[in-house]
This record gives C-alpha cells, structure tokens and sequence, in this order.
C-alpha cells in the first residue's frame, strides 16, 4: 500500500511531539487552580422543565397573546369609532354652524359667516350641542336666554335667564354661542376668537364644591365667590334669590378688576 | 439441577459485588460494570484526579492533533488545557473511555480552529510557529518534513489526515469527532492525501 509509507513515517514525526512532564505538570496546576465548581442554584436551573409542566404552561401563555391581542384589536377598533363618532360630530357642528349663519334672523346677513362657524366649530369640539350664532367682529355682544329660545330652544323655558355682556372683550372679535346644559339650566360662552380664549356663564341648581377658594367680594349686589389655582382666578360663583347659581368661567388669567367686569356683564333676568 | 446452577451462579455474582465494592471505595466513577463515567457527580478533588488521568493517557494524542492544526507546541499545549478544562465544566456524562476520548478530540479540534483564527489575526505567532516546529521535530529531522508539508495543507484536509494516520480513527469515527458526513471525511481524506503527496513529491523530493 503506497500510504502505509506515509502512515508510518507521519507517526514516526508525530511521535517527536509529546507533552513533557513539565508541561503535564504545568497543565495540571494550572487546572488546579482554575474554579470548576458550579453554583447549586445553577446546577438546579439547567435541570430541565418537565414537559407537563411546559405544555400547560406555554399553552396558558398562547391564550392569554390571542386574548390580549383581541382586547387589543377591539380596543383599537373602539378607539377609531370614538374618533370617528368625535369627526362625525364636529362635521355635524359645522354643517350646524354653516347653517345658522345662513339665517338672517341669526347671522345678521356677516359674508363671513362660513369662516366664523368653521372657527366656532374649531373652537368647540369639545362642546356637542354649541352653536355659534355672533357675527364676528362684533365688539360686543349681548346675549339672552329669550334670545336663544327665539331660536327654537323652547325647553330652556323661563328658568334660563342668563344674559352675558362681553364687556371684558370689547376690544376683541367675539362670537358667542350657548350649550343646553340640563333642562333649566344653560352655558353661555363667549370666545376671543383673535386668541382663543373663552368666558362661559351658566346656571345650575346646585353649590360647587369646590374649595379653592380665593377671595370673595361684593359684585352688582351679589357675594361673588372667586376661585382658581395657585392664586390665579379662574371662575366666579355666587348665588341668586332663588337658590340657583351662576356660574362663570374663563380660560385666561384676568385680575381681579376685570373679573369683576366680566361678572357685571353676566345679567340674570327674574 | 442445572437449571439452579445458571440460575444462582454464586462465584459470578460475588465476582461482580467485589469488582462495584471496590470500585466504589477506591472511589472511581467508572464504573466496573458499565464503563459509565459521570463527571457531574465528581467533587473537586475527583475533578484533579480525572484531569491527570486525562493528561496521562490521552494527553500526547490531544497535543498532537492540537499541533497539527496550529503547528506550534505552545498553542497545542494550551489548547491541550482548555480542552481539559471544558470538559470538566462541561461535567459530561460518558458511556466508556473511547467515548471520553473522543468527545475531547471533538473539544480539541473546535479550541484548535479557533486558535487558527485568533493566530490569523494576531501575526506575531508566525515566527513562533517556525521556531516552535523546529523545536519540536528536532528528534526526528528525517520526518519533520512530512509536518511542515501538512502545515500547508488546508485545515480541513489536515485534520482528517491526522485523525486517519496518526490516532488510527475510522472514516466513520472521524466524522462523528468533526461532526461532519462520513462522505465528506472521505473525499476530504482523499483529496488531501493527493494534494500532500504532491506537495511532499515536489518540495521534498518524498516519494510515496
């Protein structure tokens, strides 16, 4: 065989190549001193699970990811029925507004009265049942409850008497616009609409309890009580004959003299 | 009659009780019986007692086919350490010796081509590897020649030559050790076997 040759001569070379007691020696110490020892806890965790344990396990796991990934799905999909519902409504506002401002009787015949309900409705996304009905640019603007059930608003009835004077705005383009609130009770709003600040006035039957209370004082004969936060007034309150409040609001930080402006401007009607 | 005799065949159960009595005494893991060698039940001291043993009987044929693919004793005797040290870690559980050997050829060959890549990028060991060669054919300088012609091999037709001349592996045990097709351990013997003998005929004037 012509390898036997090589075999045997291959071995022959090989054979030169030995480990040396020193280095036998050296390789043991050296092993001596290197740390083989495992960890109990380490031992114990590379003991492998038992499969019934596994199975049941994983599975639980697999239907708990289809459950969550269904709430997750639903959720999602509720999600966008709620932005939907919440386009569809301020579609509505606006085909709403463009409407009113179509009226005459309502408008005042403003050219402008597309822009100003897109803006009215822009500014009130938050508020379903606002309708705007001030021609902007109107420096003030006097609003009844009367006003409001000229307009169709009949269930107000006689128990809303609110009239709000934007006395504070006079300077400003205005709109103006209300919310039914509860049967007898309604959210007048005045909005700036050159810096989107608003003012609301509204009746309601019962106390705020809040207790943030600033100070207090004597406005057109009413105890007005002003609140706010961190020393900022951000609503008045104060209470009528026939234990009703009013209620007004703003979401720009007056001083104190203009908010008593603001408050005269709110006139209730017996 | 007979059939009690097979049945309780006294001496040769006594012989077998002795040979597990004393293999368990003399605190051995192998066992007598079985050949079985559990590293996992070994404490530290028969941790040290097993890597002599390693180092004394398989110690020269894992530095060869250490040194036959790096070609220099000092990474083949290192790589001879690791090899110990990660089957010890590894706490492997054998059915005999031949099977020990073997998973620490396998163990060898895997730290051997690694240290081939490390060497590759470290350039220094060039020089070494020709000192180291030297040094350690000096005994035999008729046939170092035939280790510097396999240096030149490629690693994959080197090894199998090793483990088919050298340690006398069969192609089927060669593939299990390299984890390769038992083909392919024979296409590569053979084609490195060609390509030696080539190499050998033309620089060395070797003729085979």
């Amino acid at each position: 065989m012509e390898f036997d040759k090589l075999r045997g001569d291959y071995k022959e070379a090989m054979e030169s190549i030995d480990l040396s007691k020193d280095s036998r020696d050296r390789i043991l110490s050296n092993i001596r001193l290197e740390d083989l020892s495992i960890p109990a806890e380490n031992v114990k965790a590379k003991k492998r699970v038992p499969l019934f344990v596994v199975i049941p396990v994983a599975t639980a796991l697999f239907a708990a990811l289809i459950v969550a990934g269904i709430v997750i799905s639903m959720g999602s999909s509720g999600m966008m029925k709620n932005m939907s519902a919440a386009m569809d409504a301020e579609m509505a506002d606006t085909a709403k507004a463009e409407k009113t401002a179509d009226n005459p009787a309502i408008a005042g015949g403003a050219e402008e009265q597309d822009t100003d309900a897109a803006v009215d409705a822009e500014l009130d996304m938050d508020t379903k049942n606002y309708v705007p009905f001030n021609p902007a640019g109107q420096n003030s603007y006097s609003m009844a409850i009367g006003d409001v059930d000229s307009r169709g608003i009949d269930k107000l009835g006689a128990d809303c008497p609110v009239t709000l004077n934007v006395l504070p705005f006079a300077d400003y383009k205005v709109s103006t616009g209300y919310e039914l609130k509860t049967k007898n009770s309604v959210k007048v709003y005045v909005n700036n609409l050159d810096s989107e600040e608003r003012i609301v006035a509204f009746l309601d039957d019962q106390k705020s309890d809040s207790t943030d209370e600033i100070q207090s004082t004597v406005v057109a004969g009413h105890e007005v009580i002003f609140r706010g936060f961190m020393g900022k007034i951000t609503n008045a309150e104060y209470m009528l004959a026939d234990d009703k409040y009013v209620f007004i609001e703003s979401t720009k930080d007056y001083e104190l003299d203009q908010w008593v402006k603001i408050v005269e401007g709110v006139v209730v009607s017996d | 009659m007979s059939t009690l005799v097979r049945t309780f065949d006294i001496p040769a159960v006594l012989y077998r009780m002795v040979v597990l009595i004393s293999s368990a005494a003399s605190g051995d893991k192998e066992q007598a019986a079985t050949g079985k060698i559990d590293y996992s039940t070994f404490d530290r001291e028969e941790m040290n007692d097993r890597a002599a043993y390693l180092l004394d009987n398989y110690g020269n044929a894992i530095l060869r086919l250490a040194f036959s693919y790096v070609h220099n004793k000092e990474d083949a005797e290192e790589i001879v350490q690791d090899s110990i040290l990660q089957l010890l870690r590894a706490r492997p559980v054998f059915e005999n010796t031949k099977h020990e050997l073997s998973y620490l050829m396998t163990i060898t060959s895997n730290i051997s081509k690694n240290r081939i890549k490390y060497n590759a990028r470290h350039q220094t060991v060039e020089l070494n590897e020709e000192i180291a060669t030297k040094d350690t054919t000096d005994n035999s300088e008729d046939h170092s020649f035939i280790l510097e012609a396999c240096e030149k091999l490629p690693v994959k037709y080197k090894e199998v030559i090793h483990l088919f001349y050298c340690e006398d592996y069969s192609t089927a045990e060669i593939s299990k050790i390299l984890n390769m097709k038992e083909a392919t351990v024979r296409s590569n013997l053979s084609r490195g076997r060609d390509k030696l003998k080539t190499i050998l005929k033309e620089e060395y004037g070797y003729g085979i």
